[in-house]
């Protein structure tokens, strides 16, 4: 218990104004791949691979391939998040639709044994989130407290006395807010295996990253029951902050993402009817350009008020390296059903900022330590041939664990898919796949659960492939 | 030793163990002092066995006009996914050619040479009308001539001439 309250204070200690852990985590942390068909097949696809989706589960997969492929695909995201805090429940939606990959396949002509190429583009991480909470915080804490230690806000903004470090606000507030982000992280991708033994193929994908994310929090405490009267003045030496009324806070991060991903992967063919897959994908560099905004406001009964004019604005740069990722998986088929497994060991210990000042990039990988764990993860799918017809219907599911340690199973994120898909004689293939993710979490405006949101989240996704062979 | 550098090592060792199956050309081959230079669409059979084709998962199908690749045929892919693409273009480049030695009636090779005879080869009679060199076009001729020859015979029989003219003409004489 002693452990997971270190962990909360570390966690909201350092959520405003700083680089921090959820940085690192927001780009190592992939919930699912690319590819309707992997997908309707829960993302078990590792010990499969037989598509142009081979790039970014299993590239040594692209040795079965013998035809050249054009391959697309488009998803629409839907992401709901019912939030409770103080008893108050709040809803908040976004959506979004997107490219999520664009390749082509080429089988280089051998004399024996298998030499395939590939290229394209993979958007291989949604950013999308969204959130909103309201509710009376009848404790003795707020959010103007917490930023007396955190820059000038709170002291241009009125909320405190002239030495900037004091403010007679304590809390008993009405709080509000809400949480949007968007963006995703694209791959440019070029893929290649080679059969190196009957049956066995090596392969690799490397790829450019880049990508765009933008995060927009409003934040506000307003003082509903006047507690804070005309008797009491935010700044002793100013009649105009007397009778506080409204604190309202803008943030923006914006950021500019590149880097470099590179996996490795082995396929071994056992029969025609079983194979095995496993694959390493090396940390990714992140580069990232960060430009952060902040914006405030204050209203006082005095009919005075403040803002922040021109917003307070930094931009800094600095990497970030993702974990290992270890992935092992294998897949069975007979009488046209194919069942296939897979397992993903991260262990995002081992996420890391580099960078940033010395002791800043200290604090945070030392807290990275101590805040997350190795999990291991699992996909499980199947696929039907109906009839031999080219007509295939999947299902499948997965799991993301938590990577914060001490999270209980809830928190974990559970995914269940469909899937249906067709291939013409001539080579055209549709696909849809329908993932459905629940999980819970929680999130704390500031302080160690003085002011946290419990959420239960729920994404949507309908993702829809086409590819040609031929 | 973290697990991170000892599964990469693992990875990097079974990469180097697994040797080299993949072949992208076929080596030159000398053949009657010249060295011909072997593409993927060349016809595999007039120098290989099946059997030795089989072990490069390439085997042809019997019927002479056709050439399709047998590879091992995965449940889970369509059939039609399963020739490479290239077969394709040999098929077409083989059947342009008639490049089938073991099809008795083709003689030329890709290079425009002659090859050696069949074991059964024999110069074809005059009165057959065929040619060791083409097949289609000379045997067309024939058939043409020898239809020609009918027409004549209809018009000497409506003319109550039972009998060809050569013969009519050697006995007047």
């Amino acid at each position: 218990m002693k452990s997971k309250i270190f962990v909360l204070v570390l966690l909201f200690s350092s959520v405003i104004f700083a680089q921090n852990f959820n940085d690192a985590l927001r780009l190592s942390f992939q919930p699912y791949n690319i590819g309707a068909r992997s997908l309707g097949m829960g993302g078990a696809f590792i010990g499969v691979s037989d598509d142009y989706s081979a790039t970014a589960y299993n590239p040594a997969g692209l040795f079965q391939l013998r035809r050249m492929e054009f391959h697309g695909g488009i998803n629409y995201l839907s992401y709901d998040n019912n939030t409770t805090f103080f008893g108050n429940q709040s809803s908040f939606s976004s959506s979004s639709a997107k490219l999520t990959d664009l390749g082509f396949v080429f089988p280089f002509p051998v004399i024996r044994g298998s030499l395939v190429f590939a290229f394209g583009f993979n958007r291989t991480n949604n950013f999308n989130e969204a959130l909103a909470f309201e509710g009376f915080n009848n404790t003795n804490t707020s959010m103007i407290q917490v930023l007396l230690g955190k820059g000038d806000v709170s002291y241009l903004l009125y909320l405190t006395d002239e030495t900037g470090e004091n403010t007679p606000i304590n809390g008993k507030l009405y709080q509000s807010g809400s949480i949007l982000s968007s963006g995703s992280e694209n791959n440019w991708i070029i893929s290649g295996a080679v059969e190196v033994a009957k049956n066995l193929s090596v392969g690799a994908t490397i790829g450019i990253v880049g990508g765009e994310f933008e995060r927009n929090r409003e934040y506000s405490e307003e003082d509903v029951n006047n507690n804070y009267p005309a008797s009491v003045k935010t700044d002793p030496a100013d009649a105009r902050t007397a009778d506080f009324q409204l604190f309202k806070l803008q943030e923006t991060l914006k950021w500019e993402l590149a880097g470099f991903a590179s996996k490795l992967g082995l396929m071994y063919r056992v029969n025609d009817a079983i194979r095995f897959g496993t694959t390493i994908k090396f940390p990714t560099i992140y580069t990232i350009k960060e430009h952060y905004l902040v914006d405030g406001y204050s209203q006082f009964g005095t009919g005075f008020s403040a803002d922040i004019d021109p917003p307070l604005e930094s931009k800094i740069e600095y990497e970030i390296w993702s974990p290992f990722e270890f992935g092992v998986g294998f897949s069975v088929s007979r009488f046209g059903l194919t069942i296939s497994g897979d397992m993903n060991l991260i262990d995002y210990t081992q996420m890391e900022f580099k960078g940033l000042s010395p002791s800043k990039t200290a604090k945070n990988n030392r807290e990275i330590k101590q805040l997350f764990r190795s999990v291991m993860d699992y996909n499980l799918g199947a696929e039907y041939n109906v009839l031999q017809s080219g007509l295939r219907l999947r299902a499948g599911y997965f799991v993301k664990n938590s990577p914060f340690k001490d999270d209980p199973s809830d928190f974990n994120r559970k995914y269940l898919t469909f899937g249906i898909g067709y291939i013409t004689p001539e080579g055209f293939s549709l696909d849809l796949a329908f993932v459905r993710g629940t999980w819970k979490n929680i999130g704390d405006n500031y302080g160690n659960g003085d002011s946290r949101t419990y959420q239960s989240l729920k994404t949507t996704d309908i993702v829809f492939t086409t590819g040609f062979r031929f | 030793m973290n697990k991170e550098k000892f599964f990469s090592i693992i990875f990097l060792i079974s990469f180097g163990l697994a040797g080299c199956y993949t072949i992208i050309s076929h080596p030159i081959v000398k053949k009657d002092d010249s060295y011909h230079q072997i593409k993927f669409y060349h016809d595999c059979l007039s120098c290989h066995s099946k059997s030795e084709l089989v072990e490069y998962g390439q085997v042809y199908l019997d019927s002479p006009d056709q050439v399709v690749i047998i590879e091992p045929s995965p449940v889970w892919i369509t059939p039609s996914y399963v020739p490479p693409w290239w077969w394709d273009i040999k098929t077409q480049i083989t059947q342009e050619n008639n490049f089938r030695p073991n099809d008795k009636t083709k003689l030329r090779d890709l290079e425009g040479g002659r090859t050696s005879a069949p074991s059964d080869f024999s110069i074809p009679s005059r009165n057959s009308g065929s040619s060791s060199s083409s097949s289609g076009s000379s045997s067309s001729s024939v058939k043409s001539s020898t239809n020609s020859s009918n027409e004549q015979n209809s018009r000497e029989r409506n003319s109550d001439t039972p009998k060809s003219r050569n013969n009519s003409g050697e006995r007047k004489k």
